[in-house]
């Protein structure tokens, strides 16, 4: 298995928690990074700079300090814009937030909030994160 | 009277010679110069009438050879034409003679009292009155072809016998009966319009009293099957030595066509005048970029723009535009009036105190009989207030719409939230970190929040009120 990281940010608390569940149930990952907002996972990844890691995250658009278009709008044209692989973790069923995800080169998927089982094995299965997995 | 120094050319026809010489001895006695031509039977009289029509009289005896009685005096009398003839009878015939006059005979001559007197005197009258009677003949001729010609119907009422005889026009117009063409006054007076009998009698009686002869009358006048037609009755009134009128000739003209033709007219101009959309009118001139002139504007415009027709007659349109005025909209309508085509465009133009407003403005060409197009006629209808509307319900629609997207978010984090702590529970997903109790408290808590935010929804938008104008 190739070392793949997960961060769940969100900053709801008991989101966090249950999408730390699922991702640990689904086999995506029993040690994720969670994160408040997307300042702190920002920060973090910056702080790291591993170059060649890879990461999952599973982003919330709607958070304080930095939201996840502002996330998203932060790494491009970084050092690391290459190593992100984004799942948009949203509870918005708004067709036009799903329009604006397309046009990130980052996002592989956009999952409507509660994130179920089924939610993770789907994103087990991208073709983008599916090596990692097999 | 006769020329002096004429010759008279006489036609002799009789088949007695002793008759013929006798009368020949007569004319001789007569102090005028005459020739006389002697045929003894129809035929040669026939051919010689019809080789030449100079003889100024015509002697005939009632019995020849080949023709006599009746139809002689029909046939002479036929050829002879404008050529007096003088029958030439016996005592036997007296009775037969007299009769000729009516067939066309201008007199007959007893042989057996003939003489150079009468002779002189009868072929004198004769060729006078046949003169008269040709002029009369000639007049009435042209009469009959004038009252054939004209579509009126000409009428001569007599005043003292209060009667009035008129040409077939009555029947030809009006579709009565040829036996009406000579009538009463009374029935007259009941074929005119119960509501035009008072103003025809009256502009009658004050033409009668004040002795004006020439009289001109518009009303409606009852067809035989009870329709009405307009009609225009110019008349002549001919007056005794007391001015006082005795007789009238007229003619009355259908109008019909004109009258109906104005009234719709009337009518389809008081579409224009009393309507509450503004109508204006250019004329059509060769476009050089909006160089028509307004040669009408409807009462609703001046309400409307402020302007009125002396003010802003010969003007172009264009003093209506202004800084709002979208110019796009502007050159869609100069296009179509270049390829002349109807067109309707929204702008704001300028009242005349400078007010904007929003006007939408339908524009069609207006041709005359021949095709060509003259005028063009611009319906303008304010439409300021629905553009406010509209654009007040655009604004409002973009914030409910804000408001939508925004709380999407606000609205679905706890209802997602309780999914997913609900989906734990039924799971029965085994957490370290929470027991079910502090999963349903979670779940209590996730659904005050749903509340609370609701509510904040609700009192957003009741705030957006759409502000009516």
């Amino acid at each position: 298995m190739k070392n793949l990281i997960t961060l769940i940010v969100d900053d709801d608390i008991s989101i966090q928690m249950l999408h730390k569940v699922m991702v640990g149930k689904s086999n995506i990952s029993n040690q994720p990074l969670i994160f408040g907002n997307g300042q702190l996972a920002l920060d973090y990844l910056k702080e790291k700079n591993i170059s060649q890691q890879q990461y999952l995250v599973l982003l919330d658009i709607n958070m304080p300090v930095l939201n996840g278009w502002g996330f998203l709008d932060a790494i491009q044209h970084s050092a690391i814009e290459n190593q992100l692989l984004i799942v948009i973790v949203s509870s918005s069923v708004d067709g036009r937030d799903k329009v604006k995800a397309s046009s990130y080169k980052q996002i592989i998927e956009f999952l409507e909030k509660p994130l179920k089982i089924d939610g993770c094995n789907a994103i087990k299965s991208l073709p983008e994160v599916a090596s990692f997995f097999s | 009277m006769l020329p002096q120094k004429k010759e008279l050319n006489l036609l002799l026809i009789e088949d007695n010679l002793g008759d013929a010489i006798l009368l020949r001895e007569y004319l001789e006695d007569i102090k005028l110069i005459i020739r006389t031509t002697l045929v003894d039977n129809f035929a040669k009289a026939k051919e010689k009438l019809e080789l030449s029509n100079s003889y100024d009289a015509i002697f005939l005896d009632l019995s020849l050879p080949d023709k006599d009685g009746e139809s002689l005096v029909i046939e002479i009398v036929q050829l002879a034409r404008v050529i007096p003839v003088i029958v030439l009878t016996g005592y036997g015939n007296l009775e037969f003679s007299i009769k000729t006059l009516t067939l066309g005979a201008s007199d007959y001559l007893v042989k057996d009292e003939l003489n150079a007197a009468q002779l002189s005197k009868s072929i004198l009258y004769s060729i006078e009155r046949k003169k008269i009677e040709q002029k009369l003949s000639v007049s009435n001729e042209r009469y009959e072809i004038l009252a054939k010609a004209t579509s009126d119907t000409i009428w001569d009422w007599n005043i003292v016998d209060k009667t009035i005889v008129s040409n077939q026009g009555i029947s030809r117009v009006f579709g009565y009966e040829e036996t009406n063409r000579l009538q009463s006054e009374k029935w007259w007076r009941s074929k005119i319009h119960p509501q035009d009998f008072k103003k025809v009698i009256h502009a009658l009686n004050n033409n009668f009293k004040q002795g004006i002869s020439i009289i001109k009358l518009e009303y409606r006048f009852r067809c035989a099957d009870g329709s009405f037609k307009y009609v225009l009755d110019r008349a002549f009134v001919v007056m005794d030595r007391n001015r006082k009128p005795i007789r009238m000739i007229g003619a009355m003209q259908d109008v019909t066509g004109r009258k109906e033709e104005e009234l719709r007219l009337r009518l389809l101009e008081s579409v224009i005048t009393q309507t509450t959309e503004a109508v204006l009118i250019t004329d059509a001139k060769p476009l050089e970029q909006g160089k028509q002139s307004i040669v009408y504007v409807n009462n609703a415009f001046t309400a409307q723009t402020g302007y009125t027709l002396e003010e802003i007659k010969g003007k172009s349109p264009l003093i209506l535009h202004g800084e709002l005025t979208n110019l796009e909209e502007v050159n869609k309508l100069r296009t179509a009036l270049e390829n002349f085509e109807c067109c309707s465009i929204e702008i704001v133009n300028y009242k005349k105190t400078g007010e904007p407003f929003w006007i939408n403005i339908a524009v069609a060409p207006v041709a005359d009989n021949k095709g060509r197009y003259t005028h063009w006629i611009s319906i303008q209808r304010d439409i300021t207030i629905t553009k406010q509307y509209l654009q007040s319900i655009e604004e409002q629609n973009k914030k409910l719409k804000e408001i939508a997207w925004t709380q999407s978010h606000v609205v679905r984090a706890p209802v997602a939230r309780i999914m997913g702590l609900v989906n734990m529970i039924t799971d029965k997903i085994p957490t370290d970190q929470l027991t079910t109790d502090q999963l349903i408290q979670n779940i209590s808590d996730s659904a005050n929040e749903l509340d609370l935010i609701i509510r904040e929804i609700v009192r957003k938008t009741e705030k957006v009120s759409i502000e009516m104008p």
